[in-house]
């Protein structure tokens, strides 16, 4: 090959200097957001003792109820606006799925609207495009699945939707996708499925990688499997194989582009699992790897800080994988979960330790806007962080559900089933670490398991159970930071 | 030293990681994410037996990760819309030619291909980057090769031609 080199070397592009005016600015933000970090940490303890107070900051009085917004924009409480959006075209529900399409409307799909007694599971397959400029909605028809299906999934990316539904029969599953265009309005049906597991979507190109068949299947002959499919085929292709084996329990996530696994139990070799206490006898891995969709290809995930786990919680931020939680040994007796926490950088192929987080028992790793991650325990506390300052920046706060962004701003709305004092809706609005504002409250009452969209200074609330009868939501509202 | 290193090495690494993605100002995009990396874990680096090595993986993993290609390519497309910068014009035809045939192979192959050929690592170097044995590296190299006849270079066999005689895109 005596004349590749040279080939390529005639695009080595002409000396330029590097930027290192704009890489010094990037890596003093970072480290701004680091110390960030550390003096939320501080504020923990004033926040917690300073109870009721939603504006606080260290070395100002407690009268002090004006901060300024982290673009210097001045904010004072109670913030923002309620106005009662346009009917959507759908029923009440809960749990919709919701995403914010290229052009700034927010789409809501699916949900449950389970009333008992109704045939089907209540798995709702339409919904509708919300434009906040306009106050109007566009419909989405019902997805071409078979009436009752009694699961539903959804991913957004480049402009389109990509539903999952199934139908549980007996042992057996059968799934439904389709693909909906929000530019044409209309459903495209996918082919047939056979492999199950966590779907990822990039807009072009749909994968499912089942390295986890689920207890169910452990005596079967199970294999991993990843099967991908690009828009426009009529059939679904074989994945690149995964390099390992089966991992039971493994850690699941799927984002537009990526699908990553980790963690688990082995199969032992020879022979079945214990039948009083299946995959007792199993060996806990940290083996794992990460699939690109575009690329069809595996790469394994080197050993990290945090030693072999089964059932760990997972998630991506901003292209990071993030692990913590699970168990060294599998059981229902086995010893409490971890409480590390690591996060994996794809890019460096580096692992970063993090401090234990703000819980005590299971937890999840929820990823609700961007750079934040917020954990989900099972019992204990809640808490937020700063995912890229490697550090937990919030102090917990037992009143956190979700997260969400607002014009960069991160905001906590009060979609939550408890609700002592019957209080209305309302959204906490991140001013800075440890410093919460409140919005005005709502003109109706506290909803549950609503779906919230957003679109930039805007958050509409759709659905859900009200308070405090938990009865089905009508309408939707609309909170309007900058109003 | 860091500014140094950087100056020297910022060319290659753009060129680098145009051939992985095509596209000069994504690869700049991609580049200055790289040297953000650089800058923070400089102090470890610098003491590596070779931080060129190190510098053009992190350059290719970004370059290979979804998301960071993602945001590189919109933070290109704004640079571009706001007039910061010519959207790449300056590059000739058979470069522009030249890099998409590269960056439409296989991300395997072209890994190996661009470490070997074009960032200079050795055989040893490009493996122990690609976590597989030096027979794969050279397996990868040798299909990328064929691969950029078929695609590229066909029907005129260039690899055994002089440069100036590969046809125009």
């Amino acid at each position: 090959m005596p004349d590749i080199a040279d080939l390529l070397e005639r695009t080595l592009p002409a000396a330029a200097p590097p930027p290192l005016e704009a890489v010094g600015r990037r890596v003093v933000r970072r480290r701004r957001r680091r110390r960030g970090a550390a003096a939320g940490a501080a504020l923990a303890v004033v926040a917690i003792l300073g109870a009721g107070v939603a504006v606080r900051n260290v070395g100002e009085s407690e009268s002090q109820r004006v901060v300024t917004s982290p673009d210097g924009r001045v904010l004072t409480e109670p913030v923002g606006s309620w106005r009662q959006a346009a009917d959507p075209p759908f029923g009440p529900r809960s749990d919709a799925f919701t995403a914010t399409t290229d052009d700034e409307r927010i789409l809501v799909w699916g949900g449950n609207a389970d009333r008992g007694g109704e045939s089907g599971g209540g798995e709702q397959t339409d919904g509708g495009i919300y434009d906040a400029e306009a106050d109007e909605w566009d419909t989405i028809d019902p997805a071409p699945f078979p009436t009752g299906v009694t699961g539903t999934g959804a991913q957004f990316a480049g402009g389109r939707l990509a539903v999952i539904g199934w139908l549980e029969e007996g042992a057996s599953i059968t799934r439904y996708l389709a693909i909906y265009d929000v530019e044409e309005g209309r459903w495209t049906t996918v082919p047939d499925l056979v492999v199950g597991g966590a779907m990822a979507w990039d807009g072009t190109r749909m994968a499912f990688a089942e390295i986890d068949p689920g207890y169910t299947d452990e005596t079967s002959d199970s294999v991993p499997r990843t099967q991908r499919w690009t828009f426009g085929d009529d059939h679904w292709e074989a994945g690149a194989p995964y390099p390992f084996g089966l991992q039971y329990g493994a850690a699941t996530v799927a984002n537009t582009g990526n699908i990553a696994v980790w963690g688990g139990t082995t199969t032992p070799p020879p022979g079945p699992a214990s039948p009083t206490s299946p995959g007792a006898d199993r060996e806990v891995t940290d083996a794992g790897a990460i699939y690109d969709v575009a690329q069809d290809e595996w790469e394994p995930i080197p050993q990290g800080p945090i030693g072999p786990r089964t059932q760990a919680a997972v998630l991506w931020q901003g292209g990071h994988l993030v692990l913590g939680g699970g168990s060294r040994q599998f059981g229902d007796e086995g010893p409490p979960v971890e409480p590390t926490v690591a996060v994996f950088d794809p890019a460096t192929e580096a692992w970063t330790t993090v401090p234990d987080p703000p819980v005590s028992g299971s937890f999840d790793l929820r990823r609700s806007a961007a750079g934040v991650v917020f954990v989900d325990p099972y019992e204990g506390l809640q808490g937020v962080a700063f995912l890229e300052n490697e550090s937990w920046a919030e102090p917990p706060r037992d009143d956190l559900n979700d997260l969400y962004r607002l014009d960069g701003l991160l905001v906590a709305p009060s979609n939550r089933m408890s609700n002592p004092g019957n209080r209305n809706f309302s959204v906490s609005i991140r001013n800075r670490a440890g410093v919460w504002l409140e919005s005005t409250v709502a003109p109706f009452h506290n909803r549950a398991q609503a779906a919230i969209g957003t679109s930039g200074t805007r958050m509409l609330v759709v659905g859900g159970f009200g308070s405090p009868t938990l009865a089905w939501a009508e309408g939707a509202w609309v909170f309007d930071l900058a109003g | 030293m860091f500014d140094a290193f950087c100056t020297a090495e910022h060319p290659r690494l753009v060129g680098l990681l145009a051939l992985h993605v095509g596209d000069r100002l994504v690869a700049e995009e991609l580049a200055q994410d790289a040297l953000v990396r650089l800058q923070e874990q400089w102090p470890k680096v610098r003491l590596m037996a070779s931080p060129h090595a190190w510098l053009c993986r992190v350059g290719v993993n970004l370059a290979n990760s979804w998301w960071r290609r993602r945001y590189a390519e919109r933070r290109a497309m704004a640079l571009s819309a706001s007039g910061q910068r010519s959207a790449g014009s300056d590059d000739a035809a058979d470069v522009v030619a030249i890099r998409t045939a590269v960056a439409a192979l296989p991300r395997r192959q072209r890994t190996a291909l661009t470490l070997r050929y074009f960032a200079g690592l050795s055989v040893t170097e490009t493996a122990a980057d690609m976590r597989c044995a030096e027979g794969t590296v050279k397996s990868l190299c040798s299909q990328a090769i064929a691969g950029l006849r078929l695609e590229f270079l066909d029907p005129v066999d260039p690899v055994d031609l002089p440069v100036s005689e590969v046809p125009r895109a």
